[in-house]
């Protein structure tokens, strides 16, 4: 349910992009980084068993993994990427393959992966099937939305890409920058009323329940969830009363969402979002959509921040 | 005969370029190669395994789908045209396509796990019939067709099934049904052999018995009495074409959702080429019907790479316009709506 949100961002990215994207051939000279622990056999969250004999040609298929092998420095190995991925910079000049709740086999077969990595939420699996019938590897990881997450998420992919000891040095570095987030989300005195809104048009507002990425990111760091008061689970569109009525002293988003209403004073001035204190007071937190959605291994970074915005009063602390 | 053998190959050109075309190259001998392999005949021509999961498991049965929904829409144009007696009615525009996406996305919604791929077809039949039979039933007073009642009909029942199928894609998990678009504007990406297995035969059916009536379509715009003279049971034939025309209609909605316009644009255009006689029409609109559908999803599929195009847009967009004359030609011909 959740994790619906990193589709969203998808198709805002294929507008944004003019949906043009490269499905031609692979980019000529690039050198593969090795990947010693291979072969490795893996069964998926969608009960599929595959074995990765190579990971010199890989396909991401939402931001959050692309991030990952990034960071685990297989950046060089990955030849396409899906629309939602925006982060790092080298990842967009990438050819694209689409959209994950929407993905098409051809474009992905097109680009001769020795593996193809996503979750649960990529979709229709009959593409996935078609792209398995190519005799490509597909992992399909499970949908996490909980804090713990990003670790879990860097050492499965590490896993499956023969490069585990990358994934546990990466791992506990990430699993560092959380706990001091959380220890220092622990200190503060205050527990803030927020919301975590999320807009997919002026006409579409959504506000995240408690058992959502942004949910976890609010209650990690301790800030009370206004979305509780209403009863919401998952992600639900925003009547306008339902915010103005939880009251909440700060608001927290993402930053493509606000351009796509034309700037922070039109987010501010937005029904339900108006009537807020935290609007009357501009306590309004933006972060980029990726960095503090996509549960990957700058999710500490984003939390620590999160955390500074959420609670003032820790102004100067280590 | 012209207009036969220009359908034809309209039809094998279209299927031939969308075979050939998309993301992996698959030059001609390859794919001639990987065809005659899967009929059991091993040649000499080389393929690589990528390019035989692309041409077997995806671009055919693509293109076999996308023939069977254009097929079936066409043929049940000609023939809705023909029983309503009136140029307008299209699958789409009398409300049929939105019921049987209602009864498809409900069947799937309750029925899926037990029905499995078969809720469908079968809640689309039962959507279908019951939008079709109310809007005949609504339309025909004293023996004609009120075309004002049959449109606005059609509108409200459209309204009514596109609502419910949009709230369903709201609340399912299935991702077929999660996308709304799918039921407003159609698609083939889900094209698999199993879907084209349990299209072909609701089509093959309406195909091949639909041209039968034909000759009763064309003694029946004469009119009633007339029809009944020539040996026509006029209620029987209406009821029959009807409901082979809505069985075609409901297996490609079960199979790619609503796709507008397409029930108008060829019967229109092969009565401009070849005039009004239907036992050339129905037929003829079968055939029109495939190579425009495959024609469309071909670019649908490439234009936008690697995302793709709702296919209904683009029928749409062509099919419009063609409406708004219909329109304007009726008026002029019969001075007015009143």
């Amino acid at each position: 349910m959740a994790r619906r949100l990193l589709l969203l961002l998808g198709v805002l990215g294929a507008l944004a992009s003019g949906c043009t994207g490269d499905s031609g051939s692979p980019p000529p000279g690039t050198t593969a980084i090795p990947t010693p622990g291979l072969p490795i056999t893996y069964t998926g969250a969608d009960g599929v068993t595959s074995t990765i004999t190579d990971a010199g040609r890989i396909v991401t298929l939402s931001g959050e993994f692309t991030e990952i092998v990034f960071a685990l420095g297989l950046g060089p190995n990955v030849v396409a990427v899906d629309l939602s991925s925006v982060y790092p910079d080298e990842a967009l000049g990438l050819p694209k393959v689409g959209v994950e709740f929407r993905l098409l086999a051809e474009p992905i077969i097109a680009q001769e992966p020795t593996v193809v990595i996503g979750d649960e939420d990529a979709v229709p699996k009959d593409a996935i099937e078609q792209v398995r019938a190519a005799g490509i590897p597909v992992v399909i990881f499970p949908a996490l939305t909980t804090i713990d997450a990003p670790v879990e998420k860097i050492r499965q992919v590490a896993h499956v890409l023969g490069i585990e000891e990358a994934g546990e040095a990466l791992a506990a570095r990430v699993r560092a920058e959380i706990d001091d987030a959380l220890a220092l989300a622990a200190a503060a005195p205050s527990r803030p009323r927020a919301a975590f809104v999320y807009i997919a048009s002026a006409e579409t507002v959504l506000i995240f329940g408690e058992d959502t990425v942004g949910g976890a990111m609010l209650a990690a760091a301790g800030a009370y969830n206004v979305a509780a008061d209403a009863g919401i689970s998952g992600w639900m569109p925003l009547t306008p009363e339902v915010l103005a009525a939880g009251e909440p002293e700060v608001l927290v988003t993402a930053s493509r969402g606000v351009a796509t209403v034309g700037g922070l004073d039109a987010f501010l001035a937005l029904p339900g979002v108006a009537e807020t204190p935290a609007a009357r007071e501009r306590r309004v937190l933006v972060f980029e959509d990726l960095y503090i959605l996509g549960l990957a291994p700058r999710t500490g970074q984003a939390l620590r921040e999160l955390v500074l915005g959420l609670h003032p009063e820790l102004a100067g602390a280590p | 005969m012209v207009v036969a053998v220009a359908a034809g190959s309209l039809l094998i050109g279209a299927s031939l370029a969308s075979l050939a075309m998309g993301a992996v190259s698959i030059p001609p001998r390859a794919a001639l190669g990987i065809l005659l392999e899967h009929a059991g005949w091993s040649t000499g021509l080389e393929f690589t395994s990528q390019q035989d999961a692309v041409m077997w498991g995806i671009r055919l049965p693509r293109v076999i789908l996308g023939g069977l929904v254009g097929a079936a829409l066409g043929v049940a144009g000609a023939s809705y045209q023909a029983i309503f007696r009136n140029p307008m009615a299209d699958p789409q525009l009398i409300g049929v396509s939105s019921g049987a996406a209602l009864g498809s996305a409900v069947a799937i919604l309750l029925l899926g796990g037990v029905l499995g791929m078969t809720a469908g077809p079968l809640g689309g039949l039962a959507g279908g019939f019951t939008t079709g039979l109310l809007v005949y039933g609504l339309a025909r007073h004293r023996g004609r067709t009120e075309v004002v009642t049959m449109i606005l009909s059609g509108i409200a029942i459209a309204a009514v099934g596109t609502a419910g199928a949009a709230f369903i894609s709201l609340i399912s998990d299935e991702p077929r049904l999660k996308s709304a678009l799918f039921w407003v504007l159609g698609s083939l990406t889900f094209a698999t052999w199993k879907m084209v297995w349990f299209t072909f035969p609701l089509v093959a059916v309406a195909v091949i018995a639909l041209p039968a009536y034909a000759r009763a379509m064309n003694v029946s715009l004469l009119g009633d009495a007339e029809a009944r003279s020539l040996g026509v049971d006029v209620e029987r034939f209406r009821i029959v074409v009807l409901a082979l025309a809505t069985t075609a209609v409901a297996a490609s909605v079960a199979a790619a959702g609503v796709i507008g316009f397409v029930g108008l644009l060829v019967p229109h255009g092969i009565r401009l080429v070849a005039g009004p006689d239907n036992r050339l029409v129905v037929p003829a609109s079968a055939v029109g019907g495939a190579a425009l559908v495959i024609l469309f999803d071909l670019v649908a599929r490439t234009a936008a790479a690697p995302t793709e195009i709702p296919i209904g847009l683009l029928t749409a967009i062509a099919g419009g316009p063609v409406f708004l004359w219909l329109v304007r030609r009726t008026r002029r011909e019969h001075g007015g709506w009143g």
